[in-house]
């Protein structure tokens, strides 16, 4: 009976002391959170030799071609594949891919015309939709987010091989001089 | 439980594909409506997000918007184009190198001359590239050159937006017209429009497409009525918004026949 008693006792204290806590009325937290303003721009190149990639290039090397002569051009033993990424928070964006001509040292003769070009919307690293193939020389072109989104940009350069080349691309022959051909590629973001 | 919302937070960041270079800023967009004399300052954070250091150059270049007007521009020279802000801003640095995970602002003033009046507009490019060229090299070699620009947007306060619908005329069932900016600032239009029978009931509607404009520029707009409309007479109203509370309204009446063929009758404000 004595312990019913001290029981019920502590109950009381306890109560007691932890009611007034209870019945408090109750409290606002206020949570704030600021997120910055963003707009991110990512690159990478990756060469494709047959079905192996090769990431992480510094430039679109096709290095010194090979003549086939059996269909009497100079073919390229790879292809390359720019990967472009944006992120932002702020707006709308658009995504700009000018060309400067891939001239030789003369600057006489250029392989604007003997390169295809092939942009894609990338969803995952297999799947992708084509929103345009072009020719080098006629490769200037914007794509917006609408375009893009979900997913990245990812753009195939290929020297022309006779067969399935985009339209105004011919194969390299030996009517073009020989020589080492370098041009210059910006990829440009600004908000749309 | 904690560990597991920094697991996915690691996750969450970490992109499908890995990237050579990464360039990142805070303030894509300046736009100000200013007065003649006044002095700007103001400062943009550029970023490497990267492991890797990047070598960034700043400069200055003029853009005009460009078909298919959708936000598409062409870059110039700066100081170059007719509303060229370029020569109004300082900055400094002109050439930052960003270690990785590094930051930088860099400072901007834009001083604006005693008078001002309409719009005047600049880039200033934040650009890093991947590597060099190797003039040794043999076969065809391109570099590549990343670059994000801060779009410039100086407006006089008392400047006045116009643009006009003009050229309306049907081909093929469409809606054909000219939207022409008639005043003497950017105007960025997004668009929408529909259609009422005579009793007044709404039997179409639908989006015109945005549409960004210099000055006196004239971008065509289509606009394709639903084919399931009976024959009749109609009237369209488009309302382009102008951005800052102006808009442009165009109402037009149309006749649509039993063939299908569609007339313009009339042309409101």
């Amino acid at each position: 009976m004595r312990g019913w008693l001290k029981t019920i006792g502590s109950l009381v204290i306890i109560l007691g002391l932890a009611l007034p806590g209870l019945t408090q009325s109750s409290k606002s937290i206020t949570i704030s959170a600021t997120i910055s303003p963003v707009e991110d721009l990512s690159v990478s190149i990756s060469r494709i030799e047959g079905s192996n990639w090769y990431p992480n290039q510094t430039s679109i090397d096709f290095g010194t071609l090979s003549y086939d002569i059996t269909n009497n051009i100079f073919r390229a033993n790879c292809y390359y594949a720019v990967d472009v990424g944006v992120s932002g928070n702020v707006s709308d964006w658009i995504i700009t891919h000018s060309v400067s001509s891939i001239k030789n040292a003369a600057g006489t003769d250029s392989l604007d015309n003997n390169i295809n070009v092939s942009f894609n919307q990338q969803l995952d690293d297999t799947t992708a939709n084509e929103i345009g193939y072009y020719s080098y020389a006629q490769s200037n072109r914007s794509f917006n987010k609408s375009q893009i989104s979900p997913g990245w940009l990812r753009i195939y350069y290929g020297i022309a091989t006779g067969s399935g080349d985009a339209s105004g691309v011919e194969s390299i022959t030996t009517a073009k001089p020989a020589g080492t051909y370098t041009g210059t590629i910006t990829l440009t973001l600004t908000p749309q | 439980m904690k560990r597991g919302i920094i697991i996915c937070g690691i996750l969450l960041f970490i992109p499908l594909f890995s990237f050579s270079f990464n360039l990142r800023i805070d303030t894509p967009k300046i736009k100000l409506k200013v007065k003649g004399g006044e002095t700007i300052t103001g400062s943009i954070k550029v970023e490497n997000p990267s492991s890797e250091k990047i070598e960034v150059k700043i400069y200055l270049e003029d853009f005009l918007y460009t078909s298919p007007y959708d936000g598409a521009k062409q870059f110039f020279a700066p100081g170059t184009t007719e509303f060229s802000c370029s020569s109004w801003i300082n900055f400094s640095p002109q050439e930052i190198v960003l270690p990785p995970f590094g930051k930088r602002r860099v400072n901007y003033s834009i001083k604006i001359p005693s008078e001002i009046e309409g719009g005047r507009y600049a880039v200033l490019f934040f650009e890093t590239s991947l590597g060099e060229i190797e003039e040794e090299r043999e076969g065809a070699n391109i570099v590549i050159l990343g670059r994000i620009g801060t779009l410039f947007f100086l407006e006089a306060k008392d400047s006045i937006k116009r643009a006009d619908l003009e050229n309306l005329k049907v081909e093929e069932g469409t809606i054909k017209g000219d939207f022409v900016n008639r005043s003497n600032v950017v105007i960025v239009s997004r668009g929408n429009f529909y259609i009422m029978d005579e009793r007044g009931m709404v039997l179409d509607r639908g989006k015109i497409q945005d549409i960004y404009t210099f000055p006196n520029d004239k971008v065509p707009i289509s606009i394709k009525p639903s084919k399931d409309l009976p024959s009749g007479r109609y009237t369209l109203i488009s309302t382009f918004d102008l951005e800052e509370g102006d808009v442009l309204v165009k109402e037009i009446d149309f006749l649509k026949d039993s063939l299908g063929d569609i007339r313009i009758l009339q042309v409101r404000d």
